[in-house]
């Protein structure tokens, strides 16, 4: 398999366009690249997941798409404009990205209504009023209504991830970036949250890229799965999933999924055992 | 709401307490009678005390009090308001930092009260070298609190803000003033107790009026009673303004909780 993967998605202009996005971190003298030229395609509207082990470059290349670590080389264009321009993070797409960071980190000293609305305050676009409606809509779509009064550490882990992803989606962002959203939980509320997560992707139709080092995780979420391979990091293979929607519970025992599932951990064992 | 046992609440503080100082005021008392010690060396508890309430009743003796407690809490103040924001000016500019380290140390290593005897060179005895000497004591230690505080903010929530397009203002006031500032707190709390220190030691060089003043002024006559009356009286107006500060935190800081440590 080549270093580098480029994948197109049945003929629907890409909203995403990687083409040889790499990054090198302190270039000098034996710097080994955190992620090699690697080149992809993702369309609006689809839900692609980026699997792979630590250390492959897969948080690195979401980083990049969110605007907060420069590419060393290669561009990054949302919707046909490049995102990066001269070393700055070009604003006007950036508020077209909705970032979740895996460890939900809300402001502990805002409600977490506030924390929700926090982005919409600081862009101050709107009527403040509108901001706050706004921000309990995103809540209850979520399902996390009626805690926006609530204080951050009043809430459980599943509840944060919730109020993280209301925050990121309050500002209508075109795609959603989610960092290993639920790495953090324990197994039936990630279970849960990813039905959530399903449910509100179908709803909503956002583009979602989330990372994962699960699996199962990837098998049940994604229309494409981007399997990355460590040292240097790199895009290994994409696979597509062919699971109609929506998805429930009950797939993940059927033989096909099961059957998923082994290849990849097959493929991602085999990428480990490499030198 | 956690319950408070019955011996943490009302046992240690109202009983223990009280108990142990009484002990402590008759094992001084006893120390005082049997070995027969001099009143101008060590007075015993009863002359202290009664020499404590003829201050309190002096009306002399509590604008001396008074002068002490506004040369303390404007050179607090003044400090709090500079190290503030010296603090935040400099975690704006790491090279700005470097370039003033060696300054900043040198500046702390330097015993400040040696500063006093220049300050009443250059201002007269009046309320000038007080209320500097109680400023440039409590300044450091607030400034670099800030500066830690806001240093101390964890990347994810500088990236947070950053993602959603927050200017160098916004980052400043809606992220790292909210959470520096327990820590700017703590530091209010350690420096409000040295400006009361930089006070009483001005007095002592420069001064005319205050308690350091009137501690000076009983050397030469030896009335060691007094002098252990005006001390209590100077931990009075310590507990004060520390108990002052330590209400600020209340005001300031209400729904803060720590974050958690991961």
């Amino acid at each position: 398999m080549s270093g580098t993967g480029v994948a197109s998605s049945g003929g629907r202009p890409p909203l995403i366009a990687l083409t040889g996005v790499g990054k090198i971190f302190d270039a000098g003298a034996g710097a080994a690249p955190a992620l090699l030229p690697s080149s992809l395609s993702i369309a609006d509207g689809e839900f692609v997941v980026f699997l792979g082990p630590s250390g492959c470059g897969k948080t690195t290349l979401l980083r990049m798409i969110s605007g907060l670590l420069e590419p060393t080389c290669g561009t990054i264009a949302i919707a046909g404009s490049p995102l990066w321009d001269g070393g700055r993070c070009r604003k006007e797409l950036r508020s077209r990205l909705g970032l979740v960071f895996q460890d939900a980190p809300l402001l502990p000293w805002l409600t977490v209504e506030e924390n929700v609305r926090l982005p919409l305050d600081l862009r101050g676009r709107s009527p403040r009023a509108e901001r706050q409606s706004g921000a309990r809509a995103m809540l209850a779509l979520v399902g996390a209504a009626g805690i926006g009064s609530r204080m951050p550490h009043e809430i459980s882990g599943g509840m944060r991830q919730r109020v993280a992803i209301a925050r990121a989606l309050s500002y209508d962002p075109d795609v959603l970036l989610m960092d290993e959203p639920f790495a953090a939980l324990d197994a039936i509320s990630r279970e849960a949250l990813n039905l959530e997560l399903q449910t509100l992707w179908l709803a909503t139709r956002k583009t979602v890229v989330l990372v994962t080092h699960s699996m199962a995780e990837a098998a049940f979420l994604a229309d494409r799965i981007v399997l990355f391979s460590p040292g240097p990091g790199r895009i290994d293979t994409v696979v597509e999933v062919p699971f109609p929607r929506p998805r429930s519970r009950g797939l993940t025992y059927s033989p096909e999924f099961q059957q998923m599932v082994r290849d990849l951990h097959e493929r991602l064992a085999g990428l480990m055992e490499q030198p | 709401m956690r319950k408070v046992r019955l011996r943490d609440a009302v046992w240690l503080p109202w009983l223990v307490t009280p108990c142990l100082l009484a002990a402590g005021l008759l094992a001084w008392h006893g120390f005082v009678t049997a070995w027969n010690i001099s009143p101008f060396i060590l007075p015993a508890p009863r002359p202290v005390l009664e020499e404590w309430a003829a201050l309190l009743s002096s009306r002399r003796a509590w604008s001396h009090t008074a002068m002490t407690f506004a040369g303390a809490v404007a050179g607090f103040l003044l400090a709090a308001v500079l190290g503030v924001a010296t603090g935040i000016l400099l975690s704006l500019s790491p090279t700005l930092e470097r370039l003033s380290r060696p300054f900043i140390v040198a500046f702390q290593v330097l015993p400040k009260v040696a500063l006093i005897p220049l300050f009443v060179v250059w201002m007269g005895f009046g309320l000038g070298p007080k209320i500097l000497t109680s400023a440039i004591l409590p300044f450091y230690p607030i400034m670099m609190n800030t500066l830690l505080g806001i240093r101390s903010v964890p990347e994810g929530l500088r990236d947070l803000m950053v993602s959603f397009d927050a200017g160098r203002f916004q980052l400043l006031r809606r992220l790292e003033f909210p959470h520096a500032l327990p820590y700017i707190v703590t530091g209010l709390e350690v420096g409000i107790v040295l400006a009361l220190v930089g006070t009483v030691v001005a007095e002592f060089v420069s001064g005319s009026s205050g308690l350091g003043y009137l501690l000076v002024s009983r050397i030469n006559s030896y009335e060691t009673a007094q002098m252990f009356a005006i001390v209590l009286q100077l931990c009075l107006l310590g507990l004060v303004l520390y108990a002052g500060v330590a209400g600020l935190r209340r005001l300031l800081v209400p729904r803060f909780t720590p974050p958690r440590s991961d």
